[in-house]
């Protein structure tokens, strides 16, 4: 999910200890407990760290073997496919993750090169697209000449998109995952991807028992940083800061800081990717529950709504009493959430599954395949 | 309310928003700056102006610039704080010669803005001041939450090369780093600032004029003087390409980005535009596709969704909304006089500056109501004819000589509204430090932690703590 959806829930969640609402509220009210606390921006700050650490320093400390640097101005498709199909042969010799990192092709400021890698089977397709805005928005006329556009090299292995050589964590998730989604569809080969804006991609590549590669996207992506221990490794230092500052509850900081990390790593796992649920004593990454996509709209905006309703309710039942008639008034809680939180999200439902009909319809008959997904924290490219 | 007072207070929106319309073309001057000139002036000929007729007068100040900000900002690139958020696609617009569409469309935004000012009436009385005070007494943490998600939200811009982890680290995180050495300055800068205020308390309403100036008006100048930017021949649009898609598009983030930036002190609709953006993005439910060749070996095209292209129009169109509700809705807040809110729930700089020679009165708001549609319906029509007019000339004028003169002139106003010498040293720098992200391309709206941390310390309580251990008191 995207970083503010974290975010949100994490402050969500916090919000439904009644301590930590009333120790932030201002100490001019009078609410007993009020101390104008920043407790809960622990709360929102660990609800976005996981990605943090991943996107701004994980990436750049986990080493590829082979980084692909195409020339911006004779980008060639060619060499850049050999350079996988090299990555794929040094796997098979090697026995370990070769990671081998595709690098953006930047012409200026707000202009990107494009550029797609397909693969297949046994094979990978390089192909150099338009130049693109930040916002990928492509600008007409900038393909590049037709001979210079594509190439495909022959791997010396296959290539497959789910490993097979799983520990019990992973085989338990995807017990569950079949309970929960019934019989899954066997995914065949790896998706396309496509690199134009800001930082390119690395993927992992390792041979596995059955003699195949597996293809593992973003290898650097939601493992140590995505852990319920790391998590509370780095939460407990703001309980011991706390209670070296005498504060009372000086344990709260903590639980609150954890808190957040916790609600992010399990909303993670209801996507694809995942997360080393227990690293560093399980280090390998745990696939998910595969229920949403972490860029889905929807998704993230429904949480992101509600999120912010039940803030209000809770800030409201914990301090001020004026909406949901207090802890005791059991139906002014129901009618609460019923006007303000599920009938406006049905509403939104309604409009988005006619938007979807829309798009549905044009795509009807055309056969087309979705891009892939894009990585979890990074949001929508945000102009500023 | 007497007969009498309506023309008289006709003439008084009339003045305003015409006083709006020619204020706004100072470039790169903040709302806040302009109402700060626009009380000087109050100030000396106030025997003039009827009391009644104070608010609508600045009501209508804020209304036409709101909207015809929107021009030197679309052409000459002189951008205020808050027009950050709608920068770069007018900016991509001037560039392919399409400035006067830009500056509609973004006008559009803004009258649809306007009108929603109207239609949240029932919204403004009836819900919002439950919100208003269940949030009042959680206001620090709140800001806490904008201060920290600012900060954590930025993300790498460099692609990370580099022999080592640590060079690739240090290239890929600049922007970030830049960021928050920004942040940094600018908050000790505002924590210094408001413990000791430097000019005397006669000017206190213009105490943060050089600072604004400093921090977001001469970084653009001086950006615009080295990048030498010149508008390319422009032409005049018979129509807009925008449908009521776009329009509709728009309208959420437009509003939950101008009500954030209304609502919550210091946050800017800069600020406000960048979480909407967050919150509402909707361009991924229909994603990029790909279109199997139909014969071997032949490329592989990928789809862009008309979604995509929708973006630039929805940007601005969500920038106008946005940017009507930050500057009006925040003044308009403060009629908003209920049982729970007596006091009315106004925000901003012009609810500050206004305080003390003005409070506002149960009816109040639908005189500001019809304040703003009035004079948001003549300032659209003065920027449907001032697009014309600009795209015409923007090409054939100077713009170093003109970004000099403006330079000029910030500087002489500073220098006589804003303290003299020290108005002038406070501005040299804050403008060091605006500069920073000019350079580093990270987020200008960095600066506006000049107010967002003392704000939220001093709600805190906490202010004076800071202060002392920062040997100020």
């Amino acid at each position: 999910m995207k970083g503010l959806t974290h975010f949100v829930s994490g402050v969500a969640a916090a919000t439904f200890i009644p301590q930590v609402v009333r120790m932030s509220a201002a100490g001019r009210l009078d609410i007993p407990g009020a101390a104008s606390s920043f407790i809960i921006v622990l709360a929102g700050m660990y609800g976005i760290m996981p990605d943090t650490l991943d996107f701004k320093v994980g990436q750049f400390f986990d080493e590829p073997d082979i980084v692909v640097d195409p020339d911006p101005l004779n980008p060639n498709p060619k060499e850049m496919a050999q350079k996988f199909a090299e990555a794929v042969s040094r796997s098979a010799q090697e026995g370990r993750m070769i990671k081998i990192q595709y690098m953006p092709i930047q012409l200026g400021a707000n202009r990107w090169r494009q550029y797609l890698i397909i693969f297949g089977e046994k094979e990978v397709s390089v192909q150099i697209n338009e130049v693109v805005s930040t916002s990928q928005i492509p600008y007409p006329g900038t393909s590049p000449d037709p001979e210079k556009r594509s190439a495909t090299v022959t791997l010396s292995h296959r290539i497959k998109p789910t490993s097979c050589d799983t520990d019990w964590l992973n085989k338990l998730v995807r017990k569950i995952r079949k309970t929960i989604k019934g019989g899954e569809k066997k995914k065949k080969t790896v998706k396309p991807s496509t690199i134009d804006i800001l930082s390119g991609t690395t993927f992992g590549l390792k041979m596995e028992s059955d003699g195949d590669i597996y293809f593992d996207w973003l290898p650097w992506h939601r493992t140590w940083s995505h852990s319920y221990i790391l998590g509370l490794m780095l939460a407990a230092p703001w309980a011991l800061i706390a209670y070296l500052l005498k504060l009372d509850m000086w344990w709260m900081y903590g639980l609150v800081a954890f808190l957040g990390f916790a609600v992010h790593i399990t909303e993670d796992m209801t996507g694809h990717i995942g997360g080393s649920l227990l690293w560093p004593i399980l280090k390998p990454r745990t696939e998910g529950f595969e229920m949403f996509k972490a860029s889905d709209p929807r998704t993230n905006f429904s949480i992101i709504y509600a999120g912010f309703i039940l803030i209000v309710f809770n800030l409201d039942r914990f301090t001020s009493n004026l909406l949901t008639g207090g802890p005791e008034s059991f139906w002014s809680w129901w009618f609460f959430l019923l006007v303000f939180l599920v009938l406006p999200l049905a509403v939104y439902f309604k409009i988005i599954a006619r938007i979807s009909d829309g798009i549905k319809k044009r795509e009807a008959g055309l056969k087309f395949t979705r891009e892939e997904e894009e990585p979890d924290g990074t949001g929508d490219p945000v102009i500023d | 309310m007497v007969y009498y007072y309506i023309p008289v207070i006709t003439f008084y929106v009339l003045l305003g928003t015409l006083a709006g319309s020619i204020l706004c073309f100072i470039p790169a001057l903040h709302i806040y700056n302009v109402a700060g000139i626009a009380i000087v002036a109050w100030l000396a000929a106030r025997h003039l102006v009827p009391y009644y007729a104070i608010a609508p007068f600045f009501m209508s100040l804020v209304v036409a610039f709101s909207f015809l900000n929107t021009i030197p900002m679309t052409f000459f690139n002189t951008i205020d704080e808050s027009a950050g958020a709608t920068l770069l696609p007018s900016n991509a617009m001037v560039i392919r010669g399409r400035g006067a569409e830009a500056a509609i469309l973004s006008g559009f935004g803004t009258l649809m803005g306007a009108f929603l000012l109207i239609a949240l009436t029932p919204f403004f009385f009836y819900i919002w001041p439950y919100l208003a005070v269940i949030f009042g007494g959680h206001l620090h943490w709140i800001l806490g939450l904008v201060i920290v998600h600012y900060i954590m939200s930025e993300w790498p811009k460099g692609a990370g090369r580099g022999k080592t982890p640590l060079k690739r680290w240090i290239e890929a995180c600049r922007n970030c780093f830049a960021g928050m050495l920004t942040f940094f300055l600018a908050a000790l800068f505002g924590l210094i600032f408001i413990t000791k205020p430097i000019l005397p308390p006669e000017l206190a309403f213009q105490n943060i004029m050089p600072v604004f100036v400093g921090f977001f008006a001469i970084p653009s100048i001086i950006q615009s003087l080295l990048s030498k930017f010149k508008p390319p021949e422009q032409y005049n649009p018979k129509s807009i390409n925008a449908d009521w898609k776009d329009f509709s598009y728009g309208l959420l983030p437009g509003f939950t980005g101008g009500m954030l930036a209304a609502y919550l002190p210091a946050v800017t609709a800069g600020i406000g535009a960048m979480l909407a953006g967050h919150i509402t993005n909707h361009r991924n439910l229909d994603r990029a596709r790909f279109r199997p060749p139909e014969e071997e070996g032949e490329i592989i095209h990928l789809e862009t969704p008309e979604m995509y292209y929708r973006q630039e129009r929805n940007f601005l169109i969500a920038g106008g909304v946005g940017k009507i509700l930050y500057y009006v809705g925040a003044f308009l807040l403060l009629f908003t006089i209920t049982e729970l809110t007596p006091f009315g729930t106004g925000r901003g700089g012009l609810a500050f500056i206004l305080r003390p020679v003005f409070s506002a009165e149960p009816g109040d708001f639908f005189v500001m109501a019809s304040t703003i549609v009035f004079s948001g319906s003549i300032s659209f029509l003065i920027l449907l004819k001032g697009s014309d007019i600009a795209a015409d000339y923007a090409p054939r004028i100077n713009i170093t000589i003109m970004y000099t003169i403006v330079l000029i002139a910030l500087s002489a106003i500073v220098y006589f509204i804003a303290g003299g010498w020290i108005g002038i040293a406070i501005m040299a720098a804050t403008s060091c430090i605006g500069m920073i992200p000019v350079f580093y391309n990270c987020r200008r709206s960095h600066c506006m932690a000049v107010l967002l941390v003392p704000i939220a310390l001093n709600m805190a309580g906490y202010g004076e703590n800071i202060a002392k251990l920062l040997g100020l008191v």
